[in-house]
């Protein structure tokens, strides 16, 4: 037999279509792409402070479950509840902000340029200063494109910060702004401020 | 003559065809992630790709020597610094993500923060690099001729691999920093990548599961069965080796024992290889010079690429200089041969003989 020819060269492809649709399907096939969460839990993250981890708390209100794939634990994690999404991102600025403290508008900043990145809608009202219940402060502001509108909200650390963004259609998200802006103001950082 | 032993009509393949489509949807692929991170933090790319660049070039110049008689030919080295980079990382974040999704589902969140990339990772990305040193096997059978040829064209694909990965991991940097200050996020990340894992991870993989390729495909003169296993433990230790390198072990201290374990094992298969292809080319070589076709002192030059080529350079420009090129290219094939299996031996100590003859009269 010609090893060269079509048949090896065919069970080859066929390996490689294998490992492109194969492991799409299992995805598909295995339940549990959202985890429902019990009004009141609180989903613990880590963002770092300084040099050292640090976590952050976020209190989920009734309705909301865990988007599975768009989470990435330790650092991320997106909720939903029907079309409308809460993320909220842990970041580290350590390595590049040597010498001064984070800022919140250097994360305000940032969050327009991922924004871009990520084609989500984009920063559209200018950002109001807020703190939350500890006191930490931040920004925060709105959000919108031809089909979503959304909350952005950004809280400091020295060292790192909480990226926060909200957004769904129209419609939506305005039935669930009281509590997409509860879940925001409610982020509590191990060891307060 | 024996140049073209080494660069066989690729296209007339169908493996080749294979290679070209998926490097294909592989280059979409890549571009359409990579272009606009790229056009969003330009100043990033830049930086990534003047930083990379010269390390790809660096790396590719270094694999390809690996073999210790000759170089590995450039059209092989690039077919398979291609299909790491693009065909291999540029597709293996689709089935890495979905598998991770399924990890993240049976395991909870918790559990594949860390975990989920040591599972994941080596499953996917080693088969889908291995399967480019496969191609290669189909594509032009003579490329791999033994556990030496394996490991080297493993360590082109897995170091492809990994420059496009540490590109990406550039647009990463900048997301996990915020995008506060994107071109020092990417040298920060450039800097960890290249600066420490880069010694470590991808090619050190593949060169593993390639050498148990070359294993399989070389030794002809052993058991199949043996062969296979060979082969098949050396992709499970490349998995093994991934995973470790994936795994929360590798995190903390235990980074500085995890890393130079993956180094020393690559090594050590590197040098058995290399030991075990000296050996029977000096076996083979003596018994050309018994028969008469060698002589002892070019058995001396041809075993070491830099005295083949100091007796280049102080051999007189045109014909002269021609002529020894291929007579030496002619014996290396020779000897190759004698290596592989019944070849065109004949023909080739003839054509060495006649060789031999014009350039001494161009000599005189």
């Amino acid at each position: 037999m010609d090893w060269t020819g079509w048949p090896i060269t065919a069970g080859v492809a066929a390996v490689l279509v294998l490992m492109g649709v194969g492991p799409q399907l299992v995805d598909w096939s295995t339940p549990g792409g959202k985890t429902p969460l019990r009004p009141g839990s609180v989903v613990k993250l880590d963002t770092v402070s300084g040099r050292h981890e640090r976590a952050f708390y976020v209190t989920v209100p009734a309705g909301w479950s865990v988007d599975i794939a768009r989470s990435d634990p330790p650092t991320d994690v997106t909720l939903t509840s029907g079309p409308t999404r809460f993320s909220a991102s842990g970041v580290n600025t350590a390595a590049v902000n040597l010498r001064h403290a984070t800022t919140p508008q250097q994360l305000w900043d940032g969050l327009g340029r991922l924004q871009v990145l990520r084609d989500g809608p984009r920063p559209s009202t200018g950002p109001v200063p807020v703190t939350n219940a500890q006191g930490v402060a931040g920004l925060s502001g709105g959000l919108a494109d031809r089909h979503r509108i959304g909350i952005a909200t950004v809280f400091a650390l020295q060292g790192g910060g909480v990226n926060v963004i909200a957004t769904g259609p129209p419609a939506d998200f305005r039935n669930k702004t009281d509590q997409v802006h509860a879940m925001m103001r409610d982020i509590r950082f191990a060891g307060g401020t | 003559m024996a140049r073209t032993t080494w660069t066989p009509q690729l296209t007339r393949r169908p493996a080749f065809w294979l290679w070209a489509v998926v490097f294909l949807i592989g280059l979409i692929l890549t571009g359409r992630d990579m272009g606009p991170k790229s056009v969003v933090f330009p100043g990033s790319a830049l930086v990534g790709l003047l930083v990379l660049l010269p390390v790809l070039l660096a790396g590719y110049w270094f694999f390809r020597r690996l073999h210790p008689i000759r170089s590995h030919p450039r059209r092989y080295a690039l077919l398979m610094v291609g299909w790491g980079a693009f065909c291999a990382a540029g597709i293996a974040g689709y089935p890495n993500d979905a598998l991770g999704d399924v990890v993240k589902k049976l395991g909870g969140l918790d559990l594949a923060g860390r975990w989920g990339d040591a599972v994941v990772a080596p499953v996917d990305e080693e088969t889908l690099k291995l399967l480019g040193v496969v191609l290669l096997a189909l594509m032009a059978p003579r490329a791999i001729r033994g556990t030496l040829d394996g490991f080297a064209y493993g360590a082109l694909v897995g170091f492809g691999f990994e420059v496009l990965e540490d590109y990406s991991y550039v647009f990463i940097g900048i997301e996990q920093t915020g995008a506060v200050r994107p071109v020092p996020a990417a040298l920060d990340s450039l800097g960890g990548r290249v600066g420490l894992s880069i010694w470590f991870t991808h090619w050190a993989f593949t060169a593993v599961s390639g050498a148990g390729l070359g294993y399989l495909i070389g030794n002809r003169g052993r058991p199949l069965a043996w062969r296979l296993l060979v082969a098949i433990g050396a992709f499970l230790l490349a998995m093994v080796m991934h995973a470790w390198w994936d795994s929360p072990m590798a995190g903390g201290p235990w980074k500085i024992v995890v890393g130079p374990t993956i180094l020393i094992i690559a090594v050590v298969v590197y040098r058995v290889a290399r030991r075990h292809y000296l050996r029977r080319f000096r076996d083979a070589a003596e018994a050309e010079v018994r028969c008469g076709v060698l002589t002892e002192v070019e058995t001396e030059i041809l075993t070491h690429r830099r005295r083949r080529r100091r007796e280049r350079r102080s051999t007189p420009h045109g014909a002269p200089r021609d002529l020894l090129t291929e007579l030496r290219t002619a014996e290396l094939s020779l000897i190759d041969g004698d290596l592989h299996g019944p070849d065109g031996g004949t023909a080739l100590r003839s054509e060495i003989g006649r060789l031999r003859s014009r350039l001494e009269t161009a000599r005189s």
